[in-house]
């Protein structure tokens, strides 16, 4: 399909377009800077201007708890479904960033993978719709562009929307995305060769506007070759406070952990919640040993899943997508940016 | 049903528990409805559903070629293993598997096999021992040295007897401490190895039990001539999915519960964090 636009004062009403089909998501303005994923209505204001949301989308898909199955009477145990069991509608999810857009590809690919299938997070991230909105300027602690992930996509998203003023231009590259502006075509008018212009120059501009460093490539040449003196980890891991914030704002991470939570008399749930690898408990077995008792161990981890050839090569890319969350998240300094920069200048 | 594909266990009753120590049992769960019962392979594990508390991996602890039932052997130590302790015939579990990559039963073909096992380290051997007695003439020597603390704590002890009557295999048992009914060998396992005699270059070793006497066995191995490749053990680690989703067995970039836990120490020596 032909590139569109779309009036931004109309926006609403593309959505609500949506709503017949699935359950419309955008990111909404909860107080200061912080936005969240929201389920949408009208009577919300579209944000076009925000940096990013404070939790990655990856919550849409990959709940940080949710239910596996009921069970009742453990000792005959009986089992029962743990949710909507395919009730609920696809997301439509609106303002995808790209850093965010290129994590759910890596999510999906993720749970895809090593031969087993988790379907239900699957069908949740193939069914969605996802409309991205392509950035005019980097954030503080943004670097997508030394992550390949962004600011704006060739590939990798249903609708890509560019802001271009009083109107948005939609690069449209699925079936799926065809479908749904062709749900609500009278809202649509194809891009004028001006437009095309426009955002041919916006994303120029935008370019120039993104600092490209070279602290990715030399951290992971020093990871993978394992590089980097075991007293510089213990070092930086001093400042590790093992809350794990790191892994739960992170749009790529994926650890979870499995219990089977009290629901009732007799009844439990059980539950998949996210954990993160910098917790001291996350390899602690049943004897007490702790393959990765140390703190450093545990953050050598953290930046060996992220960064390392041998997982590149499994992935297909490192597992970072530079969406800054672990720069605002850590205060510790101990986030992909700031260490991978101590890493490119301490350790030649 | 949501995840049902890998999350959610098939139900499995227990026809029988057998104690095998004070500290470790034998589970018989009845498999009528477990379609892999009979299509798993030595080496592979289990995550068993204890319900209310949790999942843990256990090995399947018997070969394919005689699974009536699926036989777990479980140490007591933790919240599952404890509750499961309290469970008798009749009660319940829950099974998703098998998991895991398989001993390498292919590659001993035609080989001498060296088994040493450790406490409670030889059931995943047991597994393999079983199968390689139901295909005895793919083989030659079979070779088991079994070591426990103290004649108490030796699993599987009807089996023990059977087999050291048995012309197919040579079993060498010891004990760390011995009792007025002992009349065997006293003293680590890795005793037995020093001073014996094998054909390092057609011996297949397969080594599982405690990790101080793993470290130790494989030494003594080496120097026996026999290559780190041809040394096999199992890699246990912390284990939640066993589907390799939830990141907990990762060692480098090996995700333990699917491209393990069976490994040979020239394997092990490269990856990039200690197992
Ligand atoms: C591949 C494999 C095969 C195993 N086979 C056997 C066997 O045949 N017999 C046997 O007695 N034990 C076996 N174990 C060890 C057994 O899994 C642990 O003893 C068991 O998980 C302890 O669980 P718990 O809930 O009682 O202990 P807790 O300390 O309460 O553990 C809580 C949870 O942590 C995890 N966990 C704790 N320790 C371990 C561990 N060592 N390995 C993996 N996950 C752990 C489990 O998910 C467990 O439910 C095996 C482990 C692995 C990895
Ligand atoms: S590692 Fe940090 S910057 Fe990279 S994707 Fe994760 S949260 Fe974003
Ligand atoms: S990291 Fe890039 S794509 Fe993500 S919000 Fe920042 S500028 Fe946009
Ligand atoms: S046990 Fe979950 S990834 Fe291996």
């Amino acid at each position: 399909m032909r590139p569109m636009t779309i009036l931004e004062s109309v926006l609403p009403s593309f959505l609500a377009a949506l709503a017949g089909d699935y359950r419309v998501v955008a990111p909404q303005r909860v107080g200061g800077a912080d936005v969240v994923y929201a389920d949408w209505t009208d009577d919300v204001p579209v944000d076009l201007d925000f940096v990013n949301t404070v939790v990655p989308p990856k919550m849409l898909f990959f709940p940080a708890r949710e239910t596996l199955f009921h069970i009742e009477d453990p000792r005959h145990a009986t089992l029962s479904a743990g949710q909507e069991a395919g009730a609920t509608k696809p997301l439509a999810i609106f303002g995808l960033r790209s850093c965010d857009a290129t994590g759910l590809a890596f999510l999906e690919k993720f749970f895809a993978g090593r031969g087993f299938e988790d379907d239900t997070i699957l069908a949740r991230i193939r069914s969605a719709l996802t409309m991205t909105l392509a950035c005019r300027e980097p954030g503080a602690d943004c670097f997508c562009v030394c992550c390949e992930a962004g600011p704006w996509l060739t590939a990798g998203f249903d609708i890509q929307f560019s802001d271009l003023g009083d109107r948005l231009l939609a690069d449209v590259r699925t079936e799926k995305g065809e479908a749904a502006i062709a749900a609500a075509s009278s809202l649509f008018t194809l891009a004028t060769p001006e437009d095309l212009d426009a955002w041919s120059r916006q994303l120029t501009k935008v370019d120039a506007t993104f600092e490209r460093r070279s602290f990715m490539a030399a951290g992971t040449r020093r990871i993978s070759l394992g590089r980097i003196p075991q007293e510089k980890w213990e070092h930086w891991a001093e400042d590790c406070r093992g809350c794990g914030g790191c892994c739960f704002v992170c749009p790529t991470c994926s650890c979870f952990t499995v219990t089977d939570r009290p629901s009732g008399d007799d009844a439990f749930d059980r539950e998949r919640q996210w954990d993160a690898c910098l917790y001291e408990g996350f390899t602690r077995e049943a004897s007490g040993h702790n393959p990765r008792a140390a703190k450093a161990e545990r953050l050598k981890r953290r930046f060996f899943h992220k960064m390392s050839y041998q997982y590149i090569d499994v992935m297909g890319r490192h597992g970072c997508v530079g969406c800054g969350r672990c720069v605002a998240t850590c205060m510790g300094g101990l986030d992909i940016s700031t260490l991978l920069t101590r890493i490119h200048d301490e350790c030649p | 049903m949501s995840a049902r594909s890998l999350y959610l266990p098939h139900l499995a009753e227990i026809a029988r528990v057998e104690e095998e120590t004070p500290d470790t049992r034998t589970y018989f769960l009845e498999a009528n409805g477990v379609e892999w019962r009979r299509a798993y392979h030595p080496g592979q594990f289990v995550e068993l559903s204890v319900f209310g508390v949790g999942e843990a991996p256990f090995c399947l602890a018997q070969s394919p070629t005689r699974s009536d039932f699926i036989e777990l052997t479980v140490r007591r130590t933790g919240a599952v293993t404890n509750r499961l302790h309290t469970y008798r015939a009749g009660d319940v579990v829950g099974l998703r598997g098998p998991f895991g990559n398989a001993f390498p039963f292919e590659r001993a073909r035609g080989r001498n096999l060296l088994f040493v096992g450790g406490g409670i380290g030889l059931p995943p051997l047991r597994s393999l021992i079983n199968y390689v007695l139901d295909h005895r003439t793919d083989y030659r020597d079979v070779t088991v040295l079994y070591g426990a603390r103290t004649p108490a704590d030796r699993v599987y002890k009807n089996e023990l007897a059977e087999w050291s009557r048995s012309p197919a295999l040579t079993l060498v048992e010891t004990v760390d401490r011995g009792d007025d009914t002992w009349t065997g060998h006293v003293g680590v396992v890795t005793r037995l190895l020093k001073g014996m005699t094998v054909d390092a270059a057609a011996t297949l070793a397969f080594t599982c039990g405690p990790p101080v006497m793993l470290t130790f066995v494989v030494a003594e191995l080496i120097a026996l001539g026999i290559a780190p490749s041809n040394v096999v053990t199992t890699l246990e680690r912390y284990m939640k999915c066993g589907v390799g989703k939830c990141g907990h067995c990762c060692v480098g970039h090996h995700y333990i519960c699917v491209d393990g836990p069976v490994y040979n120490y020239d394997q092990i020596r490269r990856l990039p964090e200690a197992p």
